[in-house]
């Protein structure tokens, strides 16, 4: 043998030894990613891959969670723990944060990590796919190949399978709603934000079967698929239910009470105005995510399925009213105000999800108070009165009416003569 | 052509944008033929709701932040005798940007309102400017006070995009305020910007006489009874202060000071005394086309008033750069 074929061999070895003896190709957004086998160490930048890592029980290192740890939510958590490091903002996530935690594999948002994709390649193995602008099915997609990427194929599989019987079954429980037009907004105190049908709200919703009275744009950028928008462009598209995410309070929307435009949108007109937690339904996108807002749909079809068979306002009934029906009845519309012992509880907990007009704005305390009873039964309803503001108040509509579900729940620190 | 017709050219040329401000919108039960019903006659109807409580707000705010911006613009062109100065190329725009950055990321600090707040930011940027040039001595540097309207111009946005690296809500409404969104403008925003034009206005036609006597330098100035160091401080007050009230209403629009009093040279001369009134009108009619342009861009939605009025305006500053053949 030649010299140069020793050499030849000795090279080809060399190369052999260093490449890794297995890994997987994923082809993504941005081009064609070798990521190595098994990674351990994560770094996600969108929330929607926080998801899908929690959906096949994946622990990150590091999360662009915005500065903000809660913005990671309990049902992630939950899974996940708390053992990562905040990488910064989604929108610019410190590169040297990412960098010192030393990761084998980043996931990264096309249209948000576009710019940095050289920089984050050279940290690590980066794969991107389009949660900001991307539909439920493309959450879904991007998902699946995630999952392939971390050799998770099983895992995966398993839970869409879980997830579909799901969501196919909050599908029928929802029924036929082709008739129904629904709209997601955000409400910023600012400005309000449609979200539009080639949106992940907007395509979930349409899934589900809601219509949409929102053209559909043409392309998919942010701009599209969230629409900042005027109150006169909301008039004309005129939706029969609001999904509403108020990230203050009170928000832009409550400003318009009293115009005749917004009064005469046909949710409004209706009492169709639901409120969802923003935060749930505008930032988080996945197959989690997307399970923990169907609920919210669910419910609202209940509210005016009964509200059309039944009238105007339903006593809400079953075992939620157990606890309640047993110290009052639910008191008529025009005795609402002055039944203030669970009258008050009763008007906040449910109807001002059926009919907000009637309720008063429903806060987002309130919703969570809702939320936990139809899903964690009963709430702990302190009893006995105590004084506020030179007002004497009922604890328990107090309570239900100024703390979320949570501090219900809790021995309440807020008056010794409660209990 | 006689002055009067001019003005008549010039009021007719305001009305019209205003009509168009107010036809053109998302709903289409509004048009060019029942407008002016729906603005007079409650019938109680949705669109009439849309023209009253909606559009006719907004189309207030274009007109008289143009009305502002544009006297803004003839003041700091006439105390700095620079046909180049106007509040966005001196820093003054971007100083009120500061100023309603700051009460927007830290509530704590803002002091009175967001008027208040782009006010002071305004002055404080008007000030440091002229100081840099050396207006505070009485003698006015040109160059440098085009260089320092520049830097302090750079120094204060630069703070502004700052804001933009903040969270998600923040930057979005700083965002969306710095490219000066009118779209959900109120009558509460309306209403004070009248009582700064009209004061404006006073105060612009009761110093035109000083403005051109100050044209005439400032030793001929001084001579004739007109002190070059006090006129150049109020005139640059009152372009804060201008500039200020539209950019808390409106965000900062920019060019609009500098394009309208050029322009309206061209046409009614160097009288200031003609000018006031012109440029008045001028900027109305000028930030009300921006606005109806930017309804029509991206039509059903809606394109923020200063971007449009940014690519209108550079392309005229760099025509009028290219043209000014002496800098001083």
């Amino acid at each position: 043998m030649t010299l140069k074929s020793w050499l030849a061999a000795l090279g080809g070895a060399l190369i052999l030894s260093t490449v890794p003896a297995l890994g997987v190709e994923i082809t993504h957004d941005l081009g064609t990613t070798d990521v190595p086998d098994n990674p351990q160490r994560i770094v996600v930048l969108e929330y929607s891959f926080v998801d899908t890592l929690a959906a096949i029980g994946v622990v990150p290192v590091g999360i662009a969670d915005d500065n903000d740890r809660p913005s990671i939510v309990p049902a992630y958590t939950e899974i996940i723990g708390d053992d990562w490091t905040s990488v910064g903002l989604r929108r610019e996530p410190s590169l040297e944060i990412i960098a010192s935690l030393n990761p084998d594999l980043i996931i990264a948002d096309t249209s948000r990590h576009e710019a940095v994709y050289g920089a984050l390649s050279e940290i690590a193995p980066t794969i991107v796919f389009d949660s900001l602008t991307g539909t439920y099915e493309v959450a879904l997609d991007a998902a699946k190949t995630i999952a392939h990427a971390l050799g998770k194929d099983a895992e995966i599989d398993a839970r869409l399978a879980e997830h579909t019987t799901k969501m196919e079954g909050y599908k029928a429980e929802i029924g036929d709603m082709s008739g129904w037009s629904a709209q997601f907004i955000v409400d910023n105190g600012q400005g309000i934000f449609l979200h539009s049908p080639v949106s992940y709200n907007g395509s979930l919703l349409a899934w589900f079967g809601f219509k949409s009275n929102m053209p559909t744009p043409d392309g998919h950028t942010y701009p599209e698929a969230i629409v900042n928008t005027s109150l006169e462009q909301l008039s004309e598209i005129n939706p029969q239910i609001i999904i509403r995410g108020k990230y203050t309070d009170p928000g832009l929307t409550d400003s318009w009470k009293g115009q005749p435009l917004w009064e005469n949108v046909a949710a409004v007109q209706k009492g169709n105005v639901y409120d969802v937690i923003a935060h749930n339904w505008s930032r988080l996108r996945g197959v989690l995510a997307s399970e923990g807002s169907a609920a919210d749909p669910v419910e609202i079809v209940k509210q005016l399925k009964q509200e059309r068979a039944a009238g105007v306002r339903v006593a809400p009934r079953g075992r939620l009213m157990a606890p309640l029906t047993r110290r009052c009845a639910p008191p008529s519309p025009a005795e609402g105000r002055r039944g203030p012992d669970c009258g008050a509880l009763y008007v906040m907990a449910f109807s001002w999800r059926m009919k907000p007009s009637v309720a008063g704005s429903g806060s987002a305390g309130c919703g969570d108070a809702v939320r936990a009873m139809l899903t964690e039964g009963p709430l702990i309803r302190p009893s006995g009165t105590f004084s506020h503001k030179g007002r004497r108040r009922d604890c328990g509509a107090f309570c239900a009416m100024v703390d979320s579900a949570r501090h219900c729940r809790e021995p309440l620190g807020w008056s010794r003569r409660c209990r | 052509m006689p002055v009067a017709l001019r003005y008549g050219l010039l009021v007719a040329a305001v009305l019209v944008a205003a009509l168009m401000s107010l036809t053109i919108g998302q709903r289409t039960d509004v048009g060019l033929h029942n407008v002016l019903q729906l603005l007079f006659v409650d019938d109680g109807s949705l669109a009439r709701s849309a023209v009253v409580d909606l559009r006719l707000p907004r189309t207030l705010v274009a007109a008289l932040v143009g009305v502002n911006l544009g006297l803004a613009g003839l003041a700091l062109q006439a105390v700095t005798r620079n046909s180049l100065a106007s509040e966005s190329v001196l820093g003054i725009n971007q100083g009120a940007a500061l100023g309603v950055a700051i009460a927007a990321v830290m509530p704590s600090l803002m002091i009175v309102s967001f008027d208040v707040m782009a006010i002071i930011g305004a002055m404080l940027a008007g000030l440091v400017t002229f100081s840099i040039a050396g207006g505070l001595s009485g003698r006015l540097d040109s160059m440098r006070l085009i260089l320092a309207g520049v830097t302090v111009g750079a120094f204060s946005f630069a703070f502004v995009r700052f804001a933009f690296t903040l969270e998600d809500n923040i930057s979005r409404l700083v965002l969306s305020w710095t490219a000066a969104d009118i779209s959900s403008s109120t009558y509460g925003q309306a209403l004070p910007l009248i009582w700064w034009a009209l004061g404006g206005v006073a105060v612009s036609a009761f110093m035109a006489h000083s403005f051109n006597l100050l044209a005439l330098g400032d030793g001929a100035s001084q001579g004739l009874g007109v002190d070059p160091r006090r006129l150049r401080l109020m005139g640059a007050g009152l372009a804060a202060i201008l500039t200020g009230a539209s950019v808390a209403a409106a965000g900062p629009v920019m060019f609009v000071g500098l394009v309208m009093p050029h322009l309206c040279r061209l046409w009614f001369g160097n009288n200031h005394r003609l000018l006031v009134p012109a440029v008045a009108l001028g900027g109305a009619g000028l930030v009300l086309l921006a606005d109806v342009i930017s309804k029509l861009v991206r039509f059903p939605y809606e394109t923020p008033l200063g971007i449009i009025c940014a690519l209108i305006g550079a392309p005229y500053f760099l025509y009028a750069t290219l043209r000014a053949r002496n800098m001083s």
